[in-house]
Parts: C-alpha cells; sequence; structure tokens
C-alpha cells in the first residue's frame, strides 16, 4: 500500500474517531458481551422456568387443585296433603332453592309452574348422604292453598309424601371466597365445550399456550375497531392469569402468563387443561363470594347441574365469561340474550348446531333463578353448628375440603322465628317503653328456640334479634336465671312415687302462706309476685298460677337435693345447689338446655337431647360423622304426665292463659318464667309433637319491669301460630293413670254440693279419698 | 410462759366460737305442711268414681298416611340392613307425624340393631305411649323391649320385620 494512500486512510479513519483495528475489537468486544448476556439470560430464563414449573407442580399437578368451601344445609322438607302451602310460605321457599317459574309448563329440574288450583315443580336432583335423588316431576294439586293430592307427573302415580331437597344455609370459605363446585370434563355437554371454545379461543387445540397468530388477529381487529375489542389470551393463558397469577395488568404479569402457559402446555394434556379450565373460570358474584366454574354458574343462574344446560344456556354462559357482570342474566337480561344470540350465530356458523338447533335456542326465553344471596341466614344457628364442628374438624379443613353439614333445621321455620324475635322485640320496646328503662344503652334481646320433642331436632334457634350488631349466642352461650321456668321441675319431683321424699298428687294441698328459713346464714322468706298469701291451694293452683311460697314448701318437702337431681337427669349441667330458693330458679341455665330439659314433658319423662347436626359428608359422598339421636328415659313416665296435665293448665286458665285470648288454639302445655326483680322473662311451652323456647332480657341483666307472661308469651304465641298447627289430639297418657273428678278448691273428690270440679289425673292408687267437705253431708258424684 | 398461756386460750375460745358461728343451724321445719300426702309407695283407698284418660287413637290423617309411607321406606332399609338409611327414614316419619307410634317402634328397632340401646329403650317408651291401646303392637314392644335390656340374648340373624297392625 503506497505510504499516501494509507496515510489518507487513516488520516480518514481518525477523522471518523476510531481505527478498523479499534472497530474489529469494538465489535468483538460487543459480541463477547452479548453471548455472556445471552448466556446469563439463558440461565436466568432456565433457573426462572424451574422455579416456575415448580410452582405448577406444588399448586396445579395436584389432585385437589381448588380449596373448596364446606357447605351447610338444612332438613329436607316433606310435603303431604294437608299442608298450608300459604303458611308455609312456599313460593319463597321454592325462590331460595333456585326453582324458576317458567309460566304454564315445566320442562325440565329446577322448573316449576303454579296454575289456579295446583303447582307443578320438577324436583332437582339431589345426592343425600344416604341417597342419590333423582329429580321428576310433581303435581301438588290444592283446595284453598292447601295440598290435596300430589301426583308424580311421569308415572301417574299419587303419592302420599314428596320431599323438597334441604337448602344451602351457609358456606366455610378460605379468604378467596370462591363458590365453586367442581365437574369432571365428562360430566360438560359437548355443546358448551365448543361455545367456550369458539368464542374464546378458537385455536385452542392448535397452539401450545400462546397462539402469535390470534395475538396478530387481535391486534388487527383492535387497530381497525380503534378500541380494545379481542384479547388474544389462549384459554390456557385465561386459565393461568386466574389461578397463578393475580388479575391486575402489567407487562411483567403478561410475561409471566405466557411463560406459565408454555410450561403447562408442555406438561399437560389440553384435556386436562380445558378440565381445569372450566372449573376455574370466574363467571360473576354471589354477594361477597365469587361464582367460579361453570357448574356453579350453571346451579346459580340456571338451578341446574352442568349436563342439564340447554344449547341456549350454554350458549349464554360461555358468553358470559368476556365480561360477567354485563352479560349477568340475573341483572341484565337484554344484555344475557345479545350475547347468547350472538354466540349462538356463531356456532351455527361454524356448522355446530343445526338450523333448527340454532332457531330454538334463539327462541328460548332467559328464566334465570330469583337472585338469593346466601348473606346471614339462620346466623345464630349456623355459629352453633360452626361451634360444634370445630371440635370435629381444623379450620382448614372445612374452608378446603368441601365437606357438606346437613343439619336438623327447618329453613321456613327459621325465617319465621327470626322474624317474630325482630318484630315482637320492637312491639314491646314500643308498648312498654313506660316501664322499660330509660335510655338503656343496649336494646333489648330476645332468644327463640324450636324442638322436635319426639327425637330433639333443633328445628329454629335465633339468639338475638340482630347478628350483625351482636354475635353473642344468648341461645346457646347466655346463663340467665329461669325463674318460674324452672317450677315444672319441682312438681316433677314432688309427682314422683320413687323421687320425692313426701308423694305429692296434683290434687294435694299445700299453704300459700308465708313462712321463713335459713339458708346461707340468713333468713330467706320467699314471696308471690302480686304480694299476695292463698291460703290452701291445689298443687295444680300453686303451678297454674305459679305461686312461690306454695312452690318452695312442695320443693322443701319433696327434698332439695331431689330436685336437683331431677334438673341434672334432664339435662342441666350447671351447678344446681339444693338451697329453697331453687325451687324458684334462682340459679342459671343456658336456654337451649332449659329447651332440651323441657322435653320429658311431652316425652313422658324421655329425655330427647337437642341436635343439630345429622351428618358431615365429603365431596366424594363418603359419610364422615352420622349424629345418632340421645333419647333416654330419665324419669318415670307417670309423674312426667301428671306434670305436663297441669301445665295444659297453665295455659288454659293460669298465667299463660293471654294465648287463648291472643287465638293460640289446640292441645299445649307450658310455664312462665319471671326472675326477681324482672329481668328475665321466659315462656316454654309445647303441644305433643313441637316444643319451643322463649326469652327476652337485657344483656347487663338490667330491669325491665316486665313479666314472662307480658314479654316472652307473645313471642311464643305469635311463633307457633304461624310455624305448627294447632294440636287436636292430646298427650298420650301412661299407664296406671286414673281421671278422678276433684273440687278446684279442696281437692278432695267432687259431689253434687262441690260442682266447680277438675277431671284430675292420678297415679292409680294415688287418687283422694275424702270427699269435698264444703256440705256436711258428703255423697258420691 | 403465763402470757402464752393466756393467748393460746384466747385463740381457742375465738376459734371455738368461729368454728360453731360458722355451722349452719338446723332447718327450720316449714310452717305448714302439705295435706293430703303420703309416704312413696303408699296408696290412698280408692272410693270417687274413676275414669282411664283415651289411648291415642290412630287416626288415619294425610299426615300419618305420609310418615306410615316412610314408615314402609325405612321397613326396606331395614330388611336390607341398611341401618344408617332406615334410621334416617324413620327419623323423617317422626318428623312428618310426631305421633306415629309405629315409626318410634322401628327407630328403636333400627338403634337397637346399631347397638344404641340407651336410645333405643327411650324410643322404645316413646312407642309403647303411642301404641298403648294395640295388644299386639305392645307384644312385638315388650318383645324388643327384652332384647333392648339384654333380659333376652340377641337374635341372630336378625329377627322378621313385623307387619303393620
Amino acid at each position: 500500500m503506497p505510504i499516501r494512500s494509507k496515510y489518507r486512510r487513516e488520516k480518514k479513519e481518525k477523522k471518523q474517531g476510531r481505527t478498523f483495528r479499534e472497530k474489529a475489537h469494538l465489535f468483538w468486544r460487543a459480541l463477547k458481551f452479548l453471548v455472556v448476556v445471552a448466556l446469563v439470560a439463558a440461565a436466568a430464563l432456565w433457573y426462572y422456568m424451574g422455579r416456575l414449573d415448580r410452582m405448577i407442580e406444588e399448586k396445579f399437578d395436584q389432585p385437589r387443585k381448588w380449596d373448596l368451601p364446606s357447605r351447610v344445609y338444612s332438613d329436607a322438607t316433606y310435603l303431604y296433603p294437608g299442608i298450608d302451602t300459604a303458611k308455609m310460605r312456599f313460593v319463597e321457599k321454592l325462590d331460595r332453592l333456585a326453582y324458576r317459574n317458567t309460566g304454564e309448563t315445566i320442562s325440565g329440574p329446577g322448573d316449576y309452574a303454579a296454575g289456579p288450583a295446583h303447582i307443578d315443580i320438577y324436583l332437582h336432583d339431589f345426592s343425600y348422604p344416604t341417597e342419590e335423588f333423582k329429580g321428576f316431576p310433581v303435581r301438588l294439586s290444592m283446595e284453598a292453598g292447601v295440598i290435596d293430592d300430589i301426583t308424580n307427573m311421569d308415572s301417574k302415580e299419587q303419592l302420599s309424601v314428596v320431599k323438597l331437597e334441604p337448602e344451602e344455609i351457609s358456606s366455610i370459605f378460605d379468604e378467596r371466597m370462591e363458590d365453586r363446585t367442581v365437574v369432571t370434563l365428562k360430566e360438560v355437554p359437548p355443546i358448551l365445550l365448543e361455545s367456550i371454545i369458539l368464542i374464546e379461543d378458537e385455536r385452542f387445540f392448535k397452539h401450545k399456550g400462546v397462539d402469535p397468530i390470534g395475538i396478530m388477529r387481535a391486534f388487527g381487529a383492535n387497530i381497525r375497531s380503534m378500541k380494545i375489542a379481542q384479547g388474544g389470551s389462549t384459554l390456557t393463558q385465561q386459565l393461568v392469569k386466574n389461578y397463578f397469577l393475580y388479575p391486575k395488568k402489567s407487562i411483567l404479569r403478561k410475561l409471566n402468563e405466557m411463560l406459565i402457559a408454555i410450561e403447562i402446555e408442555r406438561h399437560h394434556t389440553k384435556g386436562e387443561i380445558l378440565e381445569a379450565y372450566l372449573n376455574e373460570i370466574y363467571l360473576g358474584q354471589r354477594g361477597a363470594s365469587s361464582v367460579s366454574g361453570v357448574a356453579e354458574a350453571a346451579k346459580y343462574y340456571f338451578a341446574k347441574n352442568v349436563n342439564q344446560l340447554s344449547i341456549g344456556e350454554s350458549a349464554l354462559l360461555a358468553g358470559m365469561i368476556r365480561l360477567p357482570s354485563e352479560y349477568n342474566p340475573l341483572k341484565h337480561k337484554d344484555n344475557a340474550e345479545a350475547r347468547r344470540n350472538f354466540v349462538l350465530k356463531r356456532l351455527f356458523d361454524a356448522g355446530l348446531i343445526t338450523e333448527e338447533q340454532y332457531a330454538g335456542a334463539k327462541a328460548e326465553p332467559i328464566i334465570p333463578t330469583k337472585p338469593v344471596v346466601r348473606v346471614g341466614r339462620a346466623p345464630y344457628f349456623i355459629d352453633f353448628v360452626k361451634q360444634q364442628l370445630k371440635d370435629l374438624y381444623p379450620r382448614e379443613v372445612l374452608q378446603s375440603e368441601g365437606l357438606r353439614i346437613f343439619t336438623t333445621l327447618d329453613m321456613t321455620m327459621q325465617l319465621t322465628a327470626e322474624e317474630v324475635v325482630v318484630s315482637e322485640l320492637s312491639r314491646l320496646e314500643k308498648a312498654n317503653a313506660a316501664v322499660l328503662p330509660k335510655e338503656h344503652a343496649e336494646p333489648l334481646q330476645g332468644v327463640l328456640i324450636a324442638l322436635q320433642p319426639g327425637n330433639g331436632y333443633l328445628r329454629a334457634l335465633v339468639g338475638g334479634r340482630n347478628y350483625a350488631e351482636s354475635q353473642f349466642n344468648r341461645a346457646t352461650q347466655a346463663m340467665r336465671q329461669p325463674g318460674s321456668a324452672f317450677k315444672p321441675f319441682v312438681y316433677l319431683t314432688a309427682l314422683d312415687p320413687k323421687d320425692s321424699k313426701t308423694l305429692f298428687t296434683a290434687a294435694s294441698t299445700v299453704e300459700d302462706s308465708t313462712f321463713s328459713v335459713e339458708s346461707g346464714g340468713k333468713q330467706w322468706s320467699p314471696k308471690n309476685y302480686d304480694k299476695k298469701e292463698h291460703g290452701t291451694v291445689t298443687v295444680r293452683a300453686a303451678l297454674e298460677q305459679s305461686l312461690n311460697i306454695a312452690t318452695s314448701k312442695v320443693a322443701m318437702e319433696a327434698g332439695l337435693d331431689n330436685v336437683a337431681a331431677t334438673a341434672k337427669k334432664a339435662g342441666i349441667t350447671t351447678a344446681i345447689d339444693p338451697v329453697p330458693s331453687l325451687a324458684l330458679g334462682s340459679f342459671e341455665v343456658v336456654p337451649l338446655e332449659l329447651a332440651g330439659a323441657y322435653t320429658v314433658f311431652p316425652n313422658n319423662g324421655i329425655l330427647a337431647e337437642p341436635i343439630s347436626i345429622m351428618n358431615v359428608v365429603t365431596d366424594k359422598g363418603e359419610v364422615l360423622e352420622k349424629k345418632s339421636l340421645k333419647v333416654r328415659r330419665v324419669v318415670d313416665a307417670q309423674p312426667a304426665y301428671l306434670t305436663a296435665n297441669i301445665m295444659k293448665g297453665v295455659v288454659d286458665r293460669g298465667t299463660a292463659a293471654a294465648a287463648r285470648s291472643m287465638g293460640f288454639e289446640g292441645i299445649a302445655a307450658g310455664k312462665t318464667g319471671t326472675t326477681s326483680n324482672y329481668k328475665d322473662a321466659w315462656f316454654v311451652g309445647f303441644t305433643p309433637n313441637f316444643l319451643a323456647l322463649t326469652w327476652v332480657g337485657y344483656d347487663d341483666n338490667a330491669v325491665m319491669n316486665m313479666s314472662g307472661a307480658r314479654a316472652a308469651l307473645p313471642m311464643w304465641v305469635n311463633f307457633m301460630k304461624r310455624a305448627a298447627p294447632p294440636s287436636q289430639q292430646d298427650f298420650p297418657s301412661p299407664p296406671d293413670i286414673v281421671l278422678v273428678k276433684t273440687d278446684r278448691t279442696t281437692g278432695k273428690l267432687s259431689n253434687k254440693n262441690c260442682p266447680d270440679y277438675i277431671e284430675e289425673a292420678f297415679i292409680e292408687g294415688t287418687e283422694p279419698s275424702e270427699y269435698c267437705d264444703k256440705t256436711p253431708n258428703a255423697e258420691s258424684y | 410462759m403465763k402470757r402464752t398461756a393466756r393467748l393460746l386460750s384466747i385463740f381457742l375460745t375465738l376459734f371455738t366460737c368461729l368454728t360453731f358461728a360458722a355451722c349452719p343451724p338446723a332447718a327450720k321445719k316449714p310452717p305448714a305442711k302439705a295435706q293430703p300426702k303420703t309416704k312413696p309407695g303408699e296408696a290412698i283407698k280408692k272410693t270417687g268414681e274413676v275414669s282411664r284418660p283415651a289411648a291415642p287413637a290412630a287416626v288415619m290423617t294425610p299426615q300419618r298416611k305420609a310418615s306410615d309411607s316412610l314408615v314402609e321406606k325405612g321397613k326396606t332399609a331395614l330388611s336390607s340392613k341398611n341401618y344408617d338409611d332406615a334410621a334416617q327414614i324413620f327419623q323423617n316419619a317422626v318428623n312428618v307425624d310426631g305421633s306415629n307410634g309405629t315409626a318410634y317402634y322401628y327407630l328403636a328397632l333400627t338403634n337397637h340393631y346399631m347397638g344404641q340401646e340407651r336410645t333405643a329403650a327411650g324410643l322404645l317408651d316413646k312407642a309403647e305411649s303411642l301404641l298403648r291401646s294395640d295388644k299386639q303392637w305392645m307384644e312385638k314392644i315388650d318383645e324388643l323391649r327384652s332384647l333392648v335390656t339384654g333380659e333376652k340374648p340377641p337374635v341372630a340373624p336378625l329377627p322378621p320385620i313385623a307387619d303393620e297392625y
């Protein structure tokens, strides 16, 4: 190279800033750097993909992919001729069970149609702990709202009884609050699968998790429409976004979504991914919990199992995935219909449905269920159930294993009880404002417990007037003095030849006159509520009129230890000291225990312990827990019958006689209870087949100046009139009971000169022998 | 020494007084006694006109019919030895009609098969109070009671299910 030209080149390169050698050197340095960066990036990516892989393995490759909430159910409801559908609020019940009013005809599970004298229901399928129930159509023929005939519309067979499935009353969620019913791919109808794939990811079977063609197409469509009209996410990416990631949009999340989608597709089949997607996808909101997965959505929006969805319903569910709130058929029926028709058109265009199917599905009216948000149903009862479950299962199990808990609750009765407690307490506060403490910080509270005495089934439980304001369950946690509501246990002891130191009969007389006795180093002298003494009274009168003095004497003669022992036998677990004031209920009890103890009266001495949980079943149907009835004889039948017989008089003419003037009809017995200083008001009443307890008072034991008859009895009457039909059948009598006409005041045998008699019950051999001595010459009546 | 003895005597006197003061005095008898009354088991001579309460009648109400149909279903489960199913169905029969004595009887029988003898005995008593007027049912109840209380050895295989009376 001539020196001149070399000089020139060097001069030129110098002018340009660097020499060729320097350039080459720089190039090799940059290349080396890039290689190192690429290697580091590849290593980092490899490491990161490994981490993602482990995350997928930990979360996704498990047999149980989701935490399933446990569900608490009420008892099933039996329908039979004679039931008053208005009284049982039948249509409300159907709404709560998510039956759909389809107008005039029913075509599938979950439909009902009401005619002028009948109601047709296509019963839902239901998985009971001991039975897989297959729904069928029934016609309930009615006369003035009362069922008079039940027919299976398929077989035309006349049925004597049919049952409505239990209501789901509560779910026990984890913090994600996702309501989900898991299904397998096989259970999902093909038309729903095809609709979802067509509308959400047409190239699902062609891509490997991320679809560049789909992204480009979505990009082009968005440019053309100048808005975000399409998303390029595949089903796999949507699954990843919902299952692994968070909803907030970011570049990093999008990158992660793509990487995980690719990784999942490497290790899982399309079928597995699709099944996970169908169970994961978000399809709306029910109160605080989300509706997740197609099966839960089918139940929520159409009250159907997913395999029962029609073409139109499948198309709508598929269409809803994009914007569940906007296309929600419960709230935006027109939007939902337009979206469904759009999906149907796509299905038809793609040749997935015939023209006939297309026309039929398009003409199908959208009949969603009535939106029922399960918030705060039977809250005190649910708390009581959860309390018991806590002893059986850890919280994590309850929140994740999808257990099904079947209870004894009668939901209609529960709702009635809740309404009655609220309305009665408000009424009491208004009507008795003059006697209630002025400007009391806390509101008046109430308890209502309803039991089936034959088996101890807890049918309704209200532990306060407002759960949102106070979660303290007064029915199961409060310790309150029973006052006179305890007196029946005094008489139960006194009338029992085995348990009483001195045997009394209903016609025995006792002096209701002041006395004093030393108790705990002090003189104790009971007083009657009316501050009067009533002289010689019969045992019947003493209990019917709730006389404190006479009852205290009876208790002492029967033996205070014996009375305390009777209460213990009847299931009262709190310590009861055998002191004279025990007769007047001066100790504390839990209301639910007192309600349980009262079952000995309608049951002739048999205690039926209250039971609230019947079965706990896994999501696969395996019975984990089966609660047995606890029914046992604790006292002899005769004294229990005699006590109940006197307690009938409490309702008919005694301290609870106001029940009759309030319109309460039928055979019933019970006892009012008022504690000293009017801090607690009780009524515990029962028919042969039903028992209810009501309590009214303040949490802080403030004086309310209202008796049991004034405060608790109206609540009981109001509830019973709505919840229990009047009983025409009397309490069954045990053997060795005889009836003898006795004078009401003296308790002696009645004769023509003592015509004011009562047909009194006695244990055979204990009936009185003396005639009423109001006349000089006693004669047989 | 003298002083110590004096202090000791004062202490003992005080201690004795306090001990006796803390003892509850004998309870005073209430002024008036209940009349008439008897010692346990002592019968009073009968002189008045005596009748007996009517035994519960087996009225075939729709409620009873519904309950009975559940009893029939329960009996099928019982004969297939599906005790859990049977118990559930008989409990439902009781819920539908709490006066159905046969429902209690079969519930007692099921509980007996399940080894819940105490509950079986309680339910049997309840059945007895409702079926007292039916001689045949009472015989069946007595028979089952003797099994439940262990007076008779358990029968194996299962005793035949009773027919309706």
